[in-house]
């Protein structure tokens, strides 16, 4: 495995690649780029601190010739009844599920890719392929075979229903991203703890997942992403009447009246939501620095 | 208050209404709280039809739930596990004699009574800026017509009607309520119900007509901006051209909730707005009134669920809710003192005189046809030259097709 | 301190120590397999927790799914392949399964396309990490808020009103008439599909930018100082080595182009011949059409067999290779 230094030096030598002028177009290119991207987010935003009357009649970009600025839309938001409870639930209903998901894809996606066994293409052929079953069309078997098992009196509570249901409808793409991942990594590694005798669970958790981490960075972060914004999962599987229970999705997907309106809210809802998963992208970017599998991919 | 034991425990209750309509429900069942010792527990969510008709097939339900419509409660008593009728629960003889005709009726299902209306809502109003209109109350469609050609001929640019139909999923609702409002006037409340329940032919001469009618307001030369506006705007947008200088247009058809919009989203301070109801298009129905309401239906028979449902249909519990605003009681013994202004306590006076209380028919139709007479307004309004295909389709579906 | 906070640490602790001792757990179990069967027996015992979840909540509702599609609309009566023929007959049908195609070919190429365009190019610059992750946030944005975003971007009022959607304020800027984006079959379906291009980019940006950076740096330099220019780089060193990852990200998009319907759901609800085949599916569960709804699902099922025999060819290449 390289160094840091290593990879700090290696790191500059190839941003360094493009000439001048070259790395100009390159700005420009990245700049337009992020433009177009940030564009409609950047309107919500604006919008989202503007009053109701003001949003609805003008566009978001008279802000600048006439600045109408409330913070009163997030006031509102973050005064709702029970806000920081569902926090906590939210966190308390992503974190294991996460967790539980991407270890039993791991799993599974070390014993697809370095264990042979008969069958091993069918079943493989089958995770891939229930990548597409709808989640609508599973609720109703589930949730009966739930209530029959009595899930929702276990010690754990109410929460247990809804971590294996995250872990079981995340689980397809999981193992298919990781298998893809860990096939490729190079066999030579892989022979030569063979060859120092290493058990299965030491070569996995000492060389298997730390040539992974690229990889299950970017599962972690779509993972904790689906579940944190997820709301049918929480609302079908937490029960009606478990209010104590609701993750944060519900509170804000309930800021408007039914009869819809109140765009402001969901805006500055939005903005709100959005910040942890952010700070989780943000925090797993280390992970995704050139260098960090020694050049795991065979080249 | 009276009627009321202390009986601890608790029920849990599940909704559509959210935001302040939420406060406004926990408003209502706060004094039950107080009195009987159990603890109400209410989830809102738009998903509703979804997650009870799961929670039916999976028997994992809660106790009370409020309903999306007369059609949906009837699908969820029909089925094993479904809802439980309330004829032992409440005293119905007593609970007809204190609302409009037809009223309790609509929370029955051949002949056992299912669901009881928590708030009502009165469709049909038609709303215009008392400075910009100045015509009176017409007396009949052609009437209305012809003072508006009147008022518009000092008012070039402007149109007759602005229509929003936009809704997201439910686009297109705004116009069931406008077409609802033709069917019972033209045809009267007979043939509404018999249209209603899904007896009725749609590709007829009853319902071709009432198409012309709400085709002749959605054209290019009556509706402002024209049929792709329609279309494009929100139903909570709907009104707003009432309000600007010149006026986009001079009436505005929605129900009592939209002075909400008005004043939120459209710029209006009150007195700019005012209503007249929706005028008879044939003199010998005149007197009906189409309303729509928020029905409640109870899956688990507990004591605690028994007594929210007898609790909310009580005077002194509608009363509550009414005081708040947004919401009409259909009870009689609510005073109409409790509105706390002028157009919901007008809106309430109308609904307490009605003859014949219809209910909003796309709410009644079982709901893939419900949803297939949406998706038919909107398919007109863009291309009204499609209107045979429209209704033979919807006969299709009504068919079970 | 709120007992949930004490909740939360508990399960901070115990359910990764759970995880993780599952497989030190069997670990010692096979120690006492005679070592000759141990190959045989370990992968069931590594695959044994995947496989409980996956039938339990995908491949037994699935089971009942397919039992379902034979059947009438409240499940009671067998009615042999009615439901496939409706969908195959049925106008509305027809046309959604049309979208769905569109949805299919051109969000796969645009998502795919501009994450690997970004992936590649932001690896080039300083300010990488903040490039990337102003391009991933439409993924962090809730359906709820996206639906709003767009809702504002597409924005249609009458020509001569005061225009409050970006791209009409912008078209009527340019002297242009104000163009009704979300009304007007067949370019709505192309607005809609660009809408999930700007959501789902990021995703493919974050993987394809994952397997960039395994790429072995000394490969790329050793080709450069052999005075190799950038674009041949690319042609013959970097786009080879990630087209096992660009075939991963492909297939998750055709699945999830086949699957996503908020947008459609939220935007348009349907109308305008924007319909799609999961929205088709969405709305006859809901209105408690559960026999064509299973049918639609077995059918999008079908659409992915192609996708998955090429997988499978993938992977034994892959095995053949190293």
């Amino acid at each position: 495995m390289t160094t840091a230094a290593q990879t700090a030096t290696i790191t500059a030598v190839s941003k360094r690649r493009f000439p001048k002028p070259g790395k100009m177009v390159l700005h420009t290119v990245i700049a337009v780029i992020l433009f177009i991207w940030l564009l409609p987010t950047v309107g919500m935003l604006v919008n989202s601190l503007r009053p109701a009357a003001a949003v609805s009649s003008t566009g978001w970009w008279t802000v600048f010739s006439n600045p109408q600025i409330t913070i009163e839309n997030y006031q509102h938001v973050l005064n709702q009844n029970g806000i920081a409870s569902a926090f906590v639930n939210s966190l308390l209903i992503t974190f294991p599920s996460v967790v539980i998901s991407v270890a039993v894809a791991a799993f599974a996606a070390y014993a697809f890719a370095w264990m042979n066994f008969r069958g091993r293409e069918v079943l493989f052929i089958l995770v891939v392929a229930l990548l597409v079953v709808p989640l609508q069309s599973t609720l109703v078997p589930v949730l009966r075979l739930f209530r029959d098992l009595g899930v929702a009196n276990t010690p754990l509570g109410p929460f247990l229903g809804v971590w294996l249901a995250h872990t079981g409808y995340g689980l397809p793409f999981a193992v298919y991203l990781l298998r893809n991942y860990m096939g490729g990594l190079p066999k030579e590694v892989m022979e030569s703890a063979d060859i120092d005798g290493a058990g299965t669970a030491v070569k996995f958790f000492r060389l298997v997942v730390p040539m992974s981490v690229p990889a299950l960075a970017s599962l972690v972060i779509f993972q904790f992403l689906f579940i944190w914004n997820d709301l049918l999962v929480a609302l079908v599987y937490l029960g009606a009447g478990n209010n104590a229970n609701l993750p944060l999705t519900v509170i804000l997907a309930n800021l408007g009246t039914s009869l819809g309106g109140d765009w402001q809210y969901l805006m500055a809802a939005a903005f709100i939501s959005m910040a942890l998963p952010l700070i989780v992208f943000f925090a797993l970017q280390r992970y995704f620095v050139r260098g960090i599998t020694g050049g795991a991919v065979k080249g | 208050m009276t009627g009321l034991t202390n009986i601890g425990g608790k029920v849990t209750v599940i909704g559509t209404w959210t935001g302040s309509e939420q406060d406004s429900f926990m408003c209502m069942v706060k004094p039950f709280m107080d009195a009987t010792g159990i603890q109400v527990e209410y989830t809102g969510t738009r998903d509703l039809t979804n997650i009870l008709q799961t929670g039916i097939s999976a028997g994992n339900l809660p106790d009370v739930a409020g309903l999306p419509g007369p059609g949906v409660m009837a699908d969820f008593a029909s089925q094993p596990g479904g809802l439980k009728p309330l004829d032992t629960v409440i005293d119905v003889a007593k609970y007809k004699a204190d609302s409009p005709p037809g009223y309790v009726e609509k929370g029955a299902v051949s002949g056992k009574q299912i669901g009881v209306i928590i708030k009502a809502s009165v469709k049909g109003l038609i709303w215009f800026d008392p400075k910009v209109y100045k015509g009176g109350v017409p007396t009949s469609w052609d009437d209305l017509n012809t003072k508006a050609k009147a008022a518009l001929t000092s008012l070039p640019g402007t149109k007759e009607w602005c229509v929003g139909l936009e809704s997201g999923a439910a686009s297109g609702w705004p116009g069931s309520d406008w077409l609802e409002d033709i069917v019972l006037r033209q045809d009267g409340a007979d043939f509404y119900n018999t249209w209603a329940s899904g007896k009725a032919k749609w590709n007829g001469p009853e319902l071709q007509a009432a198409f012309k009618t709400f085709g002749s307001v959605v054209s290019a030369d009556n509706v402002y901006g024209g049929p792709t506006t329609v279309n494009a705007t929100n139903f909570g947008d709907g009104g707003n051209q009432l309000f600007t200088t010149p006026p986009g247009c001079l009436f505005h058809h929605q129900a009592s909730f939209i002075t909400d919009f008005f004043i939120k989203q459209g710029h209006a301070q009150p007195g700019d707005y005012d209503f007249f109801p929706f005028p008879d298009i044939n003199t010998q129905f005149t007197g009906a009134i189409e309303g729509g309401g928020d029905l409640f239906g109870m899956f688990n028979d507990t004591p605690q669920a028994e007594a929210l449902i007898k609790y909310l249909i009580t005077p002194e519990a509608q009363q509550i809710w009414v005081a708040r605003g947004g919401a009409i009681s259909g009870s009689k013994s609510v005073p109409t003192s409790a509105y706390p202004d002028d157009f919901s306590k007008r809106s309430a006076e109308a609904l307490n005189a009605a003859k014949a209380f219809v209910f909003d028919a796309s709410d009644l139709m079982p709901s893939a046809l419900g949803t297939a007479f949406l998706k038919g307004i909107v398919d007109f309004t863009q291309d009204q030259t499609k209107l045979d295909s429209i209704l033979t389709n919807l006969d299709t579906v009504q068919g079970g097709g | 301190m709120d007992p949930k906070l004490i909740q939360f640490a508990i399960v901070l602790v115990f359910v990764p120590a759970a995880v993780i001792g599952y497989i030190l757990l069997i670990e010692r179990v096979l120690a006492f397999v005679p070592p000759k069967r141990q190959p045989s027996v370990r992968p069931w015992l590594w695959l044994a927790p995947a496989f409980l979840f996956l039938t339990i909540f995908l491949i037994y509702p699935m089971v009942q799914t397919l039992i379902r599609s034979l059947s009438d609309k409240l499940g009671t009566n067998f009615v042999g392949l009615l439901n496939y023929q409706y969908i195959f007959t049925n106008g509305d049908s027809l046309s959604s399964l049309k979208n769905s195609v569109i949805w299919l070919v051109l969000l796969t190429i645009l998502a795919v396309g501009s994450g690997l365009l970004v992936a590649i190019l932001f690896d080039r610059v300083r300010y990488e990490s903040l490039a990337k992750s102003l391009v991933f946030m439409p993924l962090a944005i809730s359906f709820v808020g996206a639906g709003v975003i767009w809702k504002f971007m597409f924005d249609y009022k009458p020509a001569g009103a005061t225009q409050i959607g970006t791209l009409n304020a912008a078209a009527t800027g340019l002297g242009f008439d104000p163009v009704a984006w979300l009304q007007n079959a067949p370019a709505n379906t192309i607005a809609l599909i660009i809408v999930a291009t700007w959501i789902w980019t990021g995703f493919c940006m974050v993987i394809l930018s994952g397997a960039l950076k395994g790429i072995s740096t000394e490969l790329l330099e050793a080709a450069r100082v052999d005075g190799a220019t950038e674009l041949q780089v690319f042609r013959t060193i970097t786009f080879p080595l990630l087209l096992p990852t660009i075939a991963v990200v492909s297939t998750t998009m055709i699945i999830t182009a086949l699957k996503a319907f908020d947008i459609v759901y939220v935007m348009t609800g349907g109308n305008f011949d924007t319909n799609i085949v999961a929205l088709r599916m969405y709305q006859q569960l809901s209105t408690g059409d559960t026999g064509r709804a299973a049918a639609l699902a077995v059918v999008l099922l079908a659409l992915t067999l192609p996708v998955m025999v090429y997988n499978v060819r993938r992977f034994r290449e892959q095995e053949a290779q190293r």
